[in-house]
């Protein structure tokens, strides 16, 4: 991959990192950290990287660059706190002109463990195979159906507290 | 057993735990992880390990509930959530998808579990958006914003602190070696010089509407009745000089050649000889500054060089910079030019 072609992937798929590193992390400098370094790690291998697969290296590396991202926040249970504070606010403004649906739908996202909500993100946001989304995981595939499976049934869960029911 | 469960790869075995999948020993071995890494009891996949159930007991409760989906099996009441599931997630044969419809037209509960399955898939919001794209953006020469202010006030300086103060000659030209080459002789002498009269000899050029023309033949006599009409009507001409293998074309024929044509009668080619004579040349400018641009040049890793001279009263003065590809020069006229004017 050249420069040119690694330029047009930041114009196709930087947005798309930062919405999946932003929905793990719910801080937006957290999240542009996350977009930052996997662009600084796709361009040091480059030369390594087929245009083909840019977008499966990118998420890849967004999705170990997140991993470390939510362990080192764990790790500083002060961060942590107060972090998660500002994020919930944030996303709570940031939301607040959406309809019903989606801010539940965002609640109950927020309230899966991270592996299922990368999951279901990559499923959701980017439309990856199992398959592909195996890959970037490391999981198996039927890892990847398991967590699948048990995302949309806490999602479906946690709309039918609410009453979303047509 | 340690050395084989650990932080990175404990989600693994906790699915295949959940699956049912790990053999008796990597069984106990990941109880004992969990045992030994209370922690990550907190996370909310493990949570249920902690108060309520020992974790002898935990996979035998989640095994009880773990099905593995079938999806030739018959749809019934335990197992249509997996049929849903697949329908929304589009992986459902067309048989099935139509099995499923049935089920579901039976019962308005089922009805609304779908809808609410169906509910479950997220799109993004497009409008967060990574508002720095350029900064990520590789093998585009972006100009520091230092380093480009540095080079701008360098060139203000200079541009300000030079004076310029003859509007006859043309501002801006590359001062390097140059050749000069006259197109047309416009006047090659004066041949005679009455009270009220003048001739003079123009080899190619005659007068026509006040404008002088390139004439064929090479011998005209041109009667100027008024000198100083002459003088204005003289007052400029274009010539083509080459700069460094460039053609170039200017206007000269400036004040300084009309008060030599009034006073001296003097040959205009001498005139033009003198002028290129007082052209500066690049070797004859020297850089005030040394250190200062061999500071920048080393520091940006850039060839910054700035060349200035004074004007004599027979010399041109001006200075040159070039930062990079960049070049910038400017010439000031002789100090004899100047008391003409």
């Amino acid at each position: 991959m050249n420069a040119k072609e690694y330029n047009i992937a930041v114009e196709l798929y930087a947005d798309n990192i930062y919405r999946f590193a932003l929905k793990h992390l719910k801080n937006e400098a957290l999240a542009k950290d996350v977009v930052q370094e996997t662009f600084m790690k796709v361009w040091i291998k480059h030369e390594e990287v087929e245009q083909e697969k840019i977008k499966s290296y990118l998420f890849t590396t967004a999705y170990h660059a997140i991993i470390d991202s939510v362990k080192k926040e764990k790790r500083s249970a002060d961060f942590d706190l107060v972090d998660k504070t500002q994020a919930s606010d944030t996303f709570a403004d940031a939301e607040s002109n959406n309809n019903e649906l989606k801010v539940i739908l965002d609640q109950a996202l927020n309230r899966l463990p991270e592996i299922q909500k990368s999951v279901v993100l990559l499923r959701d946001y980017e439309g990856y195979s199992y398959e592909e989304i195996a890959e970037i995981t490391s999981l198996t595939e039927s890892q990847v159906k398991v967590y699948i499976f048990r995302a949309r049934q806490s999602l479906k869960i946690h709309l039918k507290e609410h009453s979303l029911v047509a | 057993m340690s050395l084989l469960i650990n932080i990175e790869n404990y989600e693994a075995f906790y699915l295949d735990f959940l699956e049912g999948n790990l053999n008796e020993v990597e069984n106990r071995a990941f109880l004992t992880f969990l045992e030994e890494n209370p922690d990550l009891i907190q996370d909310e996949n493990l949570m249920s390990f902690s108060s309520e159930n020992s974790l002898e007991s935990l996979d035998n409760n989640f095994i009880k509930n773990l099905k593995v989906f079938d999806k030739t099996e018959t749809i019934t009441a335990e197992n249509y959530e997996n049929f849903m599931i697949a329908s929304v997630e589009n992986q459902l044969a067309a048989t099935k998808q139509t099995e499923l419809k049935d089920f579901i037209t039976k019962d308005k509960k089922f009805q609304a579990e779908f809808i609410l399955y169906k509910k479950t898939i997220l799109s993004p919001d497009e409008t967060i958006i990574y508002s720095e794209k350029n900064k990520l953006k590789r093998g585009i020469v972006i100009p520091l914003y230092g380093k480009f202010i540095s080079i701008a006030a360098v060139l203000a300086i200079i541009f300000f602190a030079i004076p310029t103060n003859n509007p006859n000659l043309s501002s801006g030209e590359l001062v390097a070696s140059r050749k000069i080459k006259i197109e047309y002789p416009i006047i090659k002498r004066i041949i005679s010089d009455k009270k009220n009269s003048k001739s003079i000899f123009g080899p190619t050029i005659s007068k026509k509407n006040g404008v002088y023309h390139k004439l064929e033949t090479s011998e005209i006599q041109h009667n100027l009745e008024d000198n100083s009409l002459a003088l204005i009507e003289l007052k400029v001409r274009k010539v083509t000089i080459e700069i460094d293998s460039r053609k170039k074309e200017i206007e000269v024929f400036p004040s300084d050649f009309a008060a030599n044509f009034k006073n001296n009668k003097k040959s205009v080619y001498n005139t033009i000889e003198e002028q290129e004579s007082s052209y500066l040349a690049f070797s004859e400018m020297k850089n005030p500054a040394k250190i200062v641009t061999n500071g920048v040049s080393e520091k940006f890793k850039t060839k910054v060089d700035l060349r200035t001279a004074k004007a004599s009263n027979k010399k041109q003065g001006g200075f040159f910079i070039k930062i990079g590809k960049f070049e910038l020069s400017r010439k000031t006229a002789p100090q004899d030019a100047l008391a003409v004017n």
